[in-house]
């Protein structure tokens, strides 16, 4: 029966053939299920031909379907891929239903091919633009991943406005590297790096007080800050080697692949979107107040007196202040305002948005602006050529203020855990503030007149093409170019005033610093890409290609101490200028080769191969391969058991491998300049180069199962990965003696990372009037050092063993804390003997994502994520313990008669690493779509959509952590991920309203 | 047949097209060319043939790196006067200054610390030190298969560096006391192993003796230029005096007090000579690549690190001691950790001021010391005196005064205590004596030394050390 049917099939396609000249016309709009609204941008095809076209703004859609043409195809991103048969009928309403696990989307998988998820062999998590910014408003893109992205370990590193994201997939794979993963916008390798400017250099909050230019303790922002998240049309996630070895030696870390909007053909559609919102810090730490009996127990004799003194004075005058609720209780404005149009035709499409956010810091005088415009066009050249351009501009700034670690009490937060309530900070008639003798300065002197800001201009071009150079019925042969740069340029200024308090004690009072920093980034690429079939049932894809990157860089900056007095702040007006320019330059070349064999969609295998070449290695022109391999198995579509009820069971495995070169710079032994007596001189650095270094290289192999039943209501994908990191590149720690203290690149050792992931979509009810879409995410990640050839040495950024630091040990996670007590006896297994204490890395992650539909236009969502048991090395409380501020500093909680502010600065490192597991209501919104009969009796058809919401952001956390937040970090992205609090930028709960409306 | 072959023909010529397109809008599409460092010069630039002016400026780098291990966040000077209890280091963000340096953990500091950390803040001078070592190996490799300068010289920077490197040692050993160091140096990647304190004197003695020998082969000048800093000590003969000088301090530590003498006699060593005479790190902050007097700082300023003295300072002074002016008691007392500092230090009055590397009023210092112990009291009564009233404003003892060497002992370290203060000298005196105890000698006490204050003997020895030995047993 069956070889009848397909002889049949095949005599009917001949017959068609000839009769290609009749066509009819077809139209109807497609709905959204849940909602009923027109869904735009649907892919309606007739099924077996190329012949389609895409709904337009109110979903309708109208077609010229061969006579011959006997069913439609609808599809769309986000929905489940439903089948019409035509018949006889002119007109075909449809609605689509949301798929909770996309089978039929398209995942990438070459670098100029993608596949359909459900022939997917690697656990690759794809986010829409609805569930990226869908509820509400995170500022940055990364940010709003936080929680979606199941085997990801996010965190917001600082509350500051702009945010500071670190991302850990999978685990950890490099030390030094690209321990961030690489970012991918519409093809364009972006720049995500975090530069600090020095914020905690010498001359500033001197946090890094022996670091004269940049440090890691700057409190930076990534650049992805630029990227306007409403722009993302949607972000796919390749977390290990195995998905992500075809971009070779850059994918260590994953990589995160953002494609923005696109026209699509049909009536123009002009959206515009409107958030209002405000924001405050979620928790504040609380003071305690002063009574004389407390003043004894932290000051002795005449300071004693003098302190009765001051605090009697305050209470008389009813002068006693919350100076943290008065720096950091305030409430921000946000405000994100964004319009875009988008149509075209058949032929030419365009995507023209702008997009200005603002919005305030809980600080006076800090904020982020980033007002973008981005135009993505698509243009097809006759039959055989398509040209798309994407393009974006971006002017972001930053004003971060001064917070976290410090030396110089510039620091905002710093400076507040020494601060008595008593103290008289308050500035008089004529505005100037008095100095603070708890501190290095005035908090409040600092937030009215220090300055920390930085303005970014950046544009993102990309460029591609395809040609078909070959197109017939068993094959097709396109040429694929693409090229595209980012360039970014920052302008920066620090400054502190010669007259504030913490500079006119210093030798050279007042500091200004004027930054630049400039990063170019191109890629081109060209790629063959041949589809070709053997027999009717299998289909291969053949491809070749080659990729060339390029980094340039130039990081400078001019500074200025011993001000003249007064405005402006400029080096000019300096006695003491010190200037620094760092640059850089990368270049990068592979080539690939990658044949896909899918065997009647039954047995999908891959295999490919990348050899990469970098200016980074030692040898920059040796290529390094690296290798894959995947193979799926879809057994629901061997027909052996021909369950209606079940849409996929899918077996799968990949094994695929990644590098990362030795960072720039690692084969540098360089002479350092100084200078004395005037004369100018070399300094042999303490790093010296290896001439040697070859890319690190992580292998993975990942397997798993994906299963989909009822219509796909119940989706699981399940995945465990073991990834190991060889010959990962670390300095080489020699013996200091020497006077080297490490060699900068060496193939330190093997890191053994292991996982599992677990993704469960559920579609509980589906009605009429109530649809529930439910997704629960579970994962978590094992690290250990499986080799190593150098001593063991400190990886992360601690504060010395007092407060916890990381060890790169064999056997043990390079994020675990060890720290003080230190004994010989109990700890043997440490080099310092230091106690071994519980690791960064959570234990698990597990989210909650919950959508209800009600009545059709009032939408609900909210994201509830948990990560249990990390641990940060938090001092927050230390420096509020020291001062006397502590909520409960003169409670006796163990009632030994040692206060707690007093007994817990005794205690060892056990203190100071501290659960920061937490679990939070990262996101909730409520939305309702004003129903069409209302609408159109106001605004009659001039407006097609109206949408009013309410969202908010981190609106609840639970947490047994005692800073601000517990995925602060002072350090920023570290490379182990393993995080240090101090006093960082508190970060914030966020409310929004939005309107949004269509025309 | 002859339709397909023509149309496959074109995939092929776009793909040539393209490559060509490629190769020609760059140099070279499929080339990397390598990468030099486009912010430093590299090492390996004067491994061989360096030039005149290379090796200059690596003689710059030699003289300016021993300022390294003073111009940091854990200034040689503020660790070790911590650690001997003549300063206080109250600095408001960092309380392991006042707290863990000063064996104590706690605002009220009621928990004793009994071991150092291996790697905080506080070893970061270690490696400092360990560079001035590098700079010179460096140096004298460089000079050796440099072409451009004649055998002669070639011993002068032998000479030069050799001194240095055993002034780095001398540093990291004053740091590491019975820890010991290491002090075969020579290859990064295999450095001996640790010696003990007295081997590494012996190594520190020897290595001085060699360059003694250098420079006396090394002609009338140096094919390098000095600082103003060693105006007077910059040419092979007159280097040597600053070389026996450091010999002179170095037999001192060892005890070895005929051979102090000895070296004293080829040194710059003048009874009635400038007591400031002798080589300095000079500095000058508004100098691209220099840096100001670390130890500078604001009178009666309320800096984030103020250097406190604690009274006793002054309280056991002998009155009218001129060696006060390096203190003044402040007009606002810092309170921190339970420690008020009334004293603040004022040892250097600018930032342009310059930091001896040693001078004559510690070889007069070194002369009593080894008279006394030689058996030469009435010389070393006249070294006492002489900087007793010429540094102390303070009238001379008598032979009658002192009786037996202990007393001459008791007092020569107290006129060490006021001469040398916050140099770096009065931790090592006190542990070399044996004396690192609240009360070592009479008239003389060590402050904050009462449980559970702790007083440390040595710096823990760091982390990455301990390691690399684990590693390479």
């Amino acid at each position: 029966m069956k070889k009848n049917l397909f002889i049949i099939f095949l005599m009917v396609t001949a017959l068609l053939q000839q009769v290609v000249a009749q066509d009819r016309s077809i139209s109807g709009r497609v709905t959204d299920a849940s909602s009923g609204q027109g869904l735009p941008g649907v892919t309606v095809l007739v099924k077996g031909t190329t012949v389609g076209v895409s709904t337009d703004t109110d979903g309708s859609f109208s077609l010229n379907a061969p006579a011959s043409a006997t069913t439609l195809t609808f599809s769309s991103i986000g929905y489940l891929t439903i089948e019409r048969t035509i018949g006889n009928a002119s007109t075909i309403n449809v609605q689509l239903a949301t798929d909770t696990r996309q089978l039929e989307e398209v995942v990438v998988t070459g670098l100029a091919t993608s596949i359909k998820r459900s022939n997917l062999a690697n656990a690759v998590t794809t986010i829409s633009a609805k569930e990226l910014v869908g509820s509400t408003r995170p500022v940055t893109v990364d940010a709003a991943l936080n929680g979606k992205v199941v085997g990801a370990n996010i965190s917001q590193t600082s509350g500051a406005p702009g945010g500071g994201v670190a991302i850990q997939l999978r685990g950890i794979s490099s030390l030094t590297g690209g321990t961030q993963p690489l970012y991918i916008i519409d093809g364009v390798y972006a720049v995500n790096a975090e530069v600090g400017n020095g914020a905690g250099a010498a001359a500033f909050s001197a946090a890094a007080s022996t670091t004269a230019g940049r440090s890691t303790q700057d409190n930076p922002v990534n650049r992805l800050a630029d990227l306007n998240p409403n722009d993302i049309e949607s972000i796919e996630v390749l977390k290990g080697s195995s998905a992500a070895a075809i971009y070779g030696t850059r994918a260590n870390a994953g990589v995160i692949i953002i494609k923005t909007k696109r026209g699509v053909a049909g009536q123009t559609r002009v959206s515009f979107n409107q958030d209002l919102g405000f924001a405050k810090a979620w928790n504040l730490l609380g003071k305690e107040d002063w009574t004389n009996e407390k003043i004894d127990l932290k000051y002795t004799g005449a300071r004693a007196t003098l302190e009765k003194q001051r605090l009697a004075d305050a209470q008389a005058s009813g002068q006693v202040y919350d100076y943290e609720k008065q720096i950091f209780g305030n409430t921000a404005f946000l405000r994100n305002t964004s319009l875009s149009v988008s149509g075209g035709s058949e032929k030419t499409k365009f995507y023209v948005a702008g997009t200005s956010t603002d919005e305030g810091g809980i600080v006076n005088r800090t904020g982020f602006k980033r007002n973008s415009v981005r135009a993505n066009l698509d243009q097809k050249i006759g039959e055989r050529i398509d040209i798309g351009i994407t393009s974006s501009f971006i002017r972001s700034q930053n004003r971060r203020g001064f917070t976290g670690n410090d030396n110089r009490g510039v620091s905002l937060g710093y400076t507040l855990g020494y601060l008595p309530s008593y103290a008289q900070l308050q500035p008089n008639e004529a505005g100037i503030f008095p100095d603070n003798p708890y501190g290095g300065d005035n908090p409040l002197a600092i937030v009215e007149r220090a300055v920390n800001e930085e303005n970014t201009n950046r544009t993102v071009q990309a460029v591609n093409g395809t040609l078909r150079i070959l197109e017939n019925e068993s094959s097709s042969l396109r040429l694929a170019v693409q090229g595209g740069i980012d360039y970014s340029n920052s302008d920066a200024i620090l400054a502190l005033p010669a007259d504030l308090q913490s500079q006119r004690n210093l030798p050279n009072p007042g500091a200004v610093r004027v930054l630049k920093n400039q990063f170019f980034n191109y890629n081109l690429q060209g790629f063959l890409v041949y589809d070709w079939r053997l027999g009717e049932t299998i289909n291969l894809t053949s491809q070749v290609g080659t990729v060339r990157l390029g980094l340039d860089r130039n990081l400078s900056f001019s500074q200025g101490q011993n001000l003249a007095p007064g405005e402006p702040l400029t080096p000019n007006r300096s006695s003491l200028v010190t200037q620094e320019v760092e640059l850089g330059s990368e270049r990068d070349i592979g080539h690939v080769a990658q044949q896909e064999v899918n065997f009647n969609d039954q047995i999908i295998a891959t295999a490919g191969v990348r050899f990469d070449k970098s200016s980074r290695n030692g040898d920059p022109n040796k290529y390094y391969a690296f290798p894959k391999a995947s193979l799926a198995v879809n057994i629901a579509k061997f027909g052996f058991f021909d369950l209606p009820s079940v849409n996929l069971v899918k077996l799968r495995a990949a094994y695929g491998e990644t590098g990362a070169p030795g960072f720039f710079g690692s084969t540098f032994s360089p002479l350092v300049n100084t200078s004395t007596g005037g004369r100018v001189g070399f300094l042999p650095s303490t790093l010296v180069g290896n001439p040697d270094i070859g890319p690190e290289r992580a292998t993975e192999f990942e397997t798993g199962v994906d299963l989909a039943f009822l219509e796909s209501r119940i989706t699981l994908e399940a995945t465990y990965y073991n990834k190991v990191a060889k010959d990962l590149v670390n300095s080489f720690v020699l013996a200091p003696s020497t006077g080297v203290t490490s060699i900068r690149a060496f193939p330190v050792g093997d890191l053994q990372n292991r996982g599992l992931e677990l993704s469960l979509g559920i579609t509980p009810i589906r009605s009429e009037n109530f649809n529930w879409v439910s997704t629960t995410q579970y994962w978590f990640n094992r690290t250990e050092v499986t080799r190593i050839v150098v001593p063991a040495f400190n990886t992360g950024l601690g504060f010395g063993s007092g407060f916890g630091r990381n060890v790169f040990t064999l056997g043990e996670s390079p994020s675990r804390w060890y720290g003080t007590p230190t004994s010989a006896v109990d700890n043997p297994n440490n080099p310092s003997f230091l106690t071994r204490y519980e690791e960064a890395q959570p234990r698990f992650q597990m989210s909650f994502l919950n959508n209800f539909t009600l009545f059709k236009n009032v939408e609900v969502s909210f994201l509830l994520h948990w990560r249990k048991d990390s641990y940060t090395s938090n001092l927050s409380r230390l420096l509020q313990d020291e001062g006397g501020t502590t909520k409960d500093w003169s409670q006796d909680d163990d009632n030994n008669g040692v206060v707690n502010g007093l007994q817990r600065q005794t205690l060892p490192a056990r203190e100071y690493i501290q659960n920061s597991g937490y679990v939070r209501l990262r996101e909730a919104s409520i939305y309702y779509s004003v129903p069409a009969s209302i609408r159109t009796a106001i605004f009659k058809d001039f407006v097609r959509n109206i949408r009013i919401g309410a969202s908010g952001n981190n609106l609840l956390t639970w947490t047994d952590y005692v800073g601000y937040d517990p995925e602060v970090s002072n350090f920023g992205a570290t490379s182990n991920g393993a995080q240090v609090d101090v006093s960082s930028f508190p970060n914030t709960r966020r409310v929004f309203f939005h309107l949004s409306l269509d025309f | 047949m002859n339709n397909i072959l023509k149309f496959q023909a074109r995939p092929l010529l776009m793909a040539g097209a393209l490559a060509t397109l490629l190769s020609a809008s760059s140099c070279s599409f499929f080339e990397i060319d390598e990468v030099n460092d486009p912010n430093n010069a590299s090492i390996e630039s004067v491994v061989a043939n360096a030039s005149q002016a290379q090796l200059n400026a690596l003689a710059v780098g030699v003289e300016a790196s021993l300022r390294l291990g003073h111009a940091n966040n854990s200034s040689y000077n503020q660790i070790v006067g911590t650690l001997g209890r003549e300063v206080v280091v109250l600095n408001q963000t960092e309380s392991r200054w006042y707290l863990e340096l000063q064996g104590r953990r706690g605002a009220t500091g009621n928990v004793s610390v009994d071991v150092l950390d291996d790697a905080a803040f506080y070893n970061g001078q270690y490696t400092d030190f360990a560079r001035v070592g590098r700079a010179a190996r460096i140096f004298r490799a460089s000079a050796e298969a440099s072409n451009v300068i004649n055998v002669e010289q070639k011993s002068g920077i032998a000479g030069f560096t050799r001194t240095y490197e055993a002034l780095s040692k001398l540093h990291l050993l004053n740091l590491q006391g019975e820890n010991g160091i290491r002090v075969d140096l020579d290859d990064i990647r295999r450095p001996g192993k640790f010696v003990t304190q007295a081997e590494a004197l012996t190594n520190i003695r020897q290595q001085l003796d060699q360059a003694d020998q250098d420079l006396a082969a090394a002609g009338a000048s140096f094919a390098f230029q000095l600082s103003s800093g060693y105006t007077g000590f910059n040419t092979p003969a007159t280097f040597r005096r600053f070389n026996r000088a450091l010999a002179a301090r170095v037999a001192l530590y060892q005890a070895d007090y005929a051979g102090a003498l000895t070296a004293l006699n080829a040194s710059f060593y003048d009874r009635a000579g400038s007591l400031t005479l002798g080589p300095k790190i000079t500095f000058s902050p508004t100098t691209a690549s220099d840096v100001g007097n670390p130890y500078f700082q604001v009178a009666n300023g309320e800096p984030n690190n103020l250097v406190a003295v604690p009274s006793n300072f002054v309280t056991e002074a002998e009155a009218g001691d001129l060696r006060l002016a390096k203190v003044a008691l402040r007009t606002t007392p810092r309170t921190l950790g339970g420690i008020t500092g009334a004293y603040e230090a004022r040892v250097f009055t600018s930032q342009n001021a310059s930091l001896d590397i040693i001078r004559n009023e510690e070889l007069i210092l070194i002369a009593a010391e080894a008279r006394a112990n030689t058996g030469d009291l009435t010389g070393a009564l006249a070294d006492i005196n002489a900087i007793r009233t010429r540094a102390g404003g303070l009238p001379a003892l008598t032979a009658g005064s002192l009786t037996g060497l202990p007393q001459y002992i008791n007092e020569i370290l107290k006129q060490r205590r006021y001469s040398l203060f916050y140099e770096g000298h009065r931790w090592i005196d006190l542990r070399r004596l044996n004396r690192l105890n609240p009360n070592p000698a009479p008239g003389q006490t060590l402050a904050l030394t009462e449980a559970p204050f702790r007083l440390f003997n040595r710096l823990e020895r760091p982390a990455a050390e301990k390691q690399w030995d684990i590693a390479n047993p």
